[in-house]
């Protein structure tokens, strides 16, 4: 039997997680729940159900259909809308589950196409009531690996925090009850000009793109997350209030963080040191320690660069907590079973060459780039000159820091140098002076 | 007092985050009827912008003269309350922050009842203060604009400039001969290249052309009254003549100190064996060979972290826990220079983590490629240094390796050596900064507030703050100077008028708090008939150590005066029914 989408109502808890992930998916930037292609419904206590279109063998929506605009995926075997489609609406009187409609705003006709061949809503249901598979998933109770991380009680309160933003017909009605008038359909992007006589660039650092190290796998295993998914995972506003996996809502018990991701690493074309990963890291390992007290966390690092202020003894201290430091470069992570990871690593300290460990979540801890559309602010003749690593260059930094090439122009904070936050926020003080004095002897020499 | 007062009173949900743990409608209803009580509220977030608006108009309304949010900490929207009082034409010291987020939902997570019952009585103290509270205002002070600048090395010069060139006078003190510090000791220095020396140079060319700036060498300061914004500093100069002038505000920028081995710490005191600012002076020196008493130096050993990261159940009395900072970088672009003067040399690099952070990290690299070999050390074996016939051996276990000891003979040894605190006691106690656990000057928070001091007014600046390299020195100078800036360019300070207020009635003048005042702000003047004690209000903290000391009970502390501390007591005694 092919794969599907199979709902088993006794583990929904009409958490309207598949309505946010369809709808997050087909339009790419927002969540929206009312563009979604499925639909969790509830009636009371007693009626779950969540409608999904069934991509019927003899569908009636496709022989409806005047122009022949839907049309099945060989690949995926969803009926697919393609752009012969005129509009006419025939299709949303033709399906007799409701499943394919219009939507108003965008004007088009919405309908599910199976993702490409690996739905968005199966993916994200925290309970596995909806699934993509061959055959239904078993009984909840005999379900060992899934964290029920609400009871039943809980369940129904969280779901019940949804306001049903589905519904929402743009209707406008809001506009007019907000006493602060915060909401607005029809802002536009305003054009300013002002006139200074000094400016200062603080437009940060770029992320690195955990893509672009391929052999670590993330975007092609679900349980390898960067350190700022990480972060979300750990804050104390987490989903479900738990620290969980995101293939199956599993507590992790046994994390890996791969220091330098993205850092120090020619292959990927940075040689530089991100200053702020090993302290990130550490600090989310004692997070985590407090969310998962019984989990393991290793480390893998090439050197712990705890260098600041305090930073040394916050390294020490989660030594002391626990964590495991292990001095080795991190070559490839792979699959291994029940969604957990293999981390290919040289143990260095030990001495006994390649090693491979398993873990059930893997944590990449990304480093930090140039952003480089600072160097592009200034297009009036005047070009701001970067450095040999594309990060605005500091014209003389030992003495005159935040000076760039342009005269009146400062840098302040990661625009010119990857820096953690004490620092940035010294280096943004060492502009602000740079360019008040700046200011000042220009109108005094006037 | 029997002014019938009328307050309004707001109890935050704070999202959740109160009203989770505290039941804030019974917080609302247990105080509804209390008395002065004209309002009493629910609101979700106090802080919002349109709760802050229905505050105003609430006040405006029912003519309120005193305003209570039970809320979060004062620490983080005490101004954001005063600041609606204001708007609303209230006295802001007629305002009163109840604390129901940190000190009561978020400590009792488990028992919503009791939380509950703590938050109604911490409210009912609430009301209480804000019951005998008195419009007060504010002592204003008029800022002098000028800076003293403890300490002539890279960054107090670089701040004195900075604060120059915004046309503000500044007074240098070095007890030193002259200016420059460890960097005027300096030949060429990371990541530039630069020498140090020269470096130097050019800032006090800089300093001797601007007239705003006047630089003591060999003074130091000896006394230090009054507070920000108007401080009298003396100074002893150089031929012990002592001269006075007011400052508006002070940059500590004292730096630091070598680290200095104990005799046989890595053989330390035995021939050959040096630290690396006496190695650094060496390399600066040498030319085409480097020499060790005559004879060249070929092979080379570097020892990270001597004085840094020391354990602490070691045998030390107060062991350095932290870590310098500027070392491992300090030590591979030395061992560059090395490599430059003689390609010949072997160097060994023992060390425990290369925190060549940023783009130090070139730097590593390029030691690497100049043939430096690392060998990784444990914290917990530290390597050793013997003296065998005309040479030195330094035995290590090399982690790199699986831990195998190995033995390497070398004619130098150089204990690359960290920063520490410089001894200051004298400075410390006349400007009355605090010390942080690693014996440098502590910052109010290292990310909010890195330069500010808990004395309103003292900044600290460079490595006398922490281990810097020079750049980064230079960035916290300026930063300092940013603040200084910031605080006599406005022309005037505001200061909280919570201070002590003397009864003329009461006072028989004994003398007794004009002992017990550390800030010098009590003194005699004649009142009527009498001689009596009386509060300088510039200098007074609102410390209170004078109010138990006086024996006529004459001195009250302004917005907190012993009725409403009394009333407070009694309101968090009371019963909740």
């Amino acid at each position: 039997m092919a794969k599907q989408l199979i709902y088993t109502p006794d583990r929904c808890v009409d958490c309207k997680n598949c309505e946010i992930a369809c709808s997050f998916i087909h339009t790419k930037d927002i969540t929206k729940p009312a563009m979604s292609r499925v639909r969790a419904f509830t009636y009371g206590d007693i009626v779950k159900s969540v409608t999904v279109c069934k991509q019927c063998e003899d569908a009636l929506c496709q022989k409806v259909c005047p122009t022949g605009a839907l049309v099945r995926n060989p690949e995926t075997g969803a009926i697919d809308r393609t752009d012969k489609c005129i509009l006419c609406k025939m299709c949303t009187l033709a399906c007799p589950y409701g499943n394919i409609h219009l939507d108003p705003i965008y004007d088009e006709i919405v309908k599910c196409d199976l993702c490409g061949g690996d739905p968005a809503c199966a993916m994200f249901c925290p309970t596995r009531a909806l699934v993509w598979a061959d055959e239904p998933v078993p009984d909840i109770k005999q379900d060992a690996q899934i964290e029920h991380v609400f009871n039943e009680e809980e369940a129904r309160y969280s779901a019940n925090r949804c306001l049903d933003c589905a519904d929402c017909s743009e209707c406008g009605e809001c506009i007019k009850a907000c006493p602060a008038d915060a909401i607005h359909f029809d802002m536009q992007p305003e054009e300013l000009e002002i006139e200074a006589n000094s400016v200062i660039v603080s437009t940060g650092f770029k992320l690195f793109d955990a893509h672009l190290k391929t052999t670590y796998g993330f975007g092609k295993y679900p349980n390898v997350v960067t350190a700022m998914q990480m972060d979300r995972l750990v804050s104390p506003t987490k989903p479900f209030n738990r620290t969980l996996r995101p293939s199956d809502g599993k507590a992790p018990d046994n994390i890996a963080f791969v220091l330098c991701t993205g850092s120090r690493d020619c292959t990927i074309g940075n040689p530089l040191c991100s200053r702020v990963c090993c302290m990130y890291s550490i600090k989310q390992a004692q997070l985590i320690m407090g969310s998962l007290p019984l989990a393991d966390i290793t480390i893998y690092y090439i050197d712990i660069r705890a260098f600041g202020k305090g930073y040394e003894e916050f390294y020490q201290q989660s030594e002391e907590m626990g964590v495991y430091f292990v001095k080795g470069r991190v070559a490839k992570i792979e699959p291994a079973e029940d969604g957990n990871l293999s981390v290919f690593y040289e143990d260095i300290e030990g001495g006994s060459g390649q090693q491979q460990m398993e873990h059930d979540l893997v944590v990449l801890s990304v480093g930090l780039l140039p952003n480089m559309d600072a160097l592009h602010l200034f297009n009036n003749g005047d070009r701001l000159k970067s450095d040999a690593y594309s990060y605005v260059e500091e014209i003389n930094e030992d003495t005159d820091p935040t000076r760039t090439s342009i005269n009146g122009v400062f840098a302040a904070g990661t625009t010119s140098a990857a820096r953690d936050i004490p620092d940035s926020i010294l280096h943004a003080g060492a502009a602000a002076v740079q360019a008040a004095g700046y200011i000042h002897q220009l109108k005094a020499s006037r | 007092m029997s002014d019938k007062r009328r307050i309004g009173v707001y109890v935050c949900h704070c999202g959740g985050n109160i009203s989770d743990y505290v039941d804030v409608e019974k917080v609302r209803d247990a105080v509804k009827d209390d008395q002065d009580v004209v309002i009493s509220k629910n609101v979700m977030f106090a802080c919002s912008d349109a709760t802050q608006q229905e505050m105003i108009e609430d006040i405006e309304k029912e003519k309120l003269d005193g305003l209570v949010v039970a809320s979060c900490s004062p620490m983080l929207h005490l101004q954001t309350f005063k600041a609606v009082a204001q708007r609303a034409n209230l006295n802001q010291y007629q305002y009163t922050q109840v604390n129901l987020r940190e000190q009561c939902s978020w400590t009792h997570r488990d028992n919503m009842e009791k939380a509950t019952e703590k938050g109604i009585k911490l409210v009912r103290a609430g009301i209480a203060r804000t019951r005998l509270t008195e419009p007060l205002v504010n002592i204003r002070i008029e800022t002098k604009p000028k800076t003293l600048v403890i300490g002539g090395g890279v960054s107090g010069l670089r701040a004195a400039l900075a604060l120059a060139d915004l046309g503000l006078a500044v007074f240098i003190v070095e007890k030193e001969y002259e200016v420059g510090g460890w960097t005027k000791k300096w030949g060429k220095m990371f990541p530039n290249n630069k020498i140090g020396s020269e470096t130097i140079n050019t800032l006090r060319e800089q300093i001797r052309q601007h007239e705003a700036i006047t630089l003591f060498t060999g003074a130091e300061l000896i006394k230090k009254e009054g507070s920000v914004g108007d401080f009298a500093v003396k100074i002893k100069l150089v031929n012990h003549e002592i001269i006075s002038f007011d400052v508006g505000a002070i940059i500590v920028a004292t730096g630091f100190d070598s680290y200095e081995p104990f005799d046989g710490e890595y053989g330390y005191g035995l021939n050959g064996v040096v630290t690396l600012p006496q190695f650094k002076e060496m390399v600066d020196k040498s030319n085409g060979s480097l020499n060790l008493n005559g004879s060249r130096v070929k092979n080379l050993a570097y020892i990270y972290c001597v004085g840094s990261r020391q354990p602490e159940d070691g045998d030390l009395e107060n062991p350095n826990l932290y870590c310098s900072r500027y070392c491992c970088s300090a030590a591979v672009h030395t061992a560059s220079c090395v490599a430059d003067v003689d390609p010949g040399i072997n160097q060994y690099h023992l060390y425990r983590d290369m925190r060549t952070y940023g783009k130090y990290e070139v730097m590593f690299e390029d030691a690497g490629n100049k043939k430096s070999l690392f060998v990784r050390f444990d914290g917990e074996a530290l390597p050793e240094v013997k003296e065998s016939d005309d040479s030195l051996i330094v035995k290590v276990n090399d982690m790199l390796d699986g831990g195998e000891e190995i033995e390497i003979g070398v004619d130098l040894v150089v204990l690359v050596t960290g920063m520490v605190p410089r001894k200051n006691e004298n400075l410390t106690n006349i400007l009355k900064i605090p010390i942080g656990l690693d014996g440098f000057y502590n910052e109010i928070h290292p990310k909010l507030r890195p330069v500010e001091t808990v004395v309103a007014g003292i900044f600290i600046a460079g490595s006398s703050q922490g281990p810097k390299t020079l750049a980064e020195s230079v960035i916290s100078s300026l930063s300092a100077a940013s603040k200084s800036a910031g605080l006599l360019m406005k022309g005037y300070v505001d200061l909280e008028p919570f201070i002590a207020e003397v009864n003329t009635d009461k006072c028989i003048w004994c003398g007794e708090c004009e002992k017990s005042c550390p800030y010098g702000a009590i003194e005699k003047v004649f009142c009527d008939t009498k001689e009596v004690a009386t509060v300088i209000s510039a200098l007074c903290k609102g410390g209170g150590v004078c109010i138990p000391d006086c024996p006529e009970d004459a001195i009250e502390l302004k917005g907190y005066s012993d009725n409403q501390i009394k009333s407070m007591i009694d309101a968090l005694m009371k019963e909740v029914v």
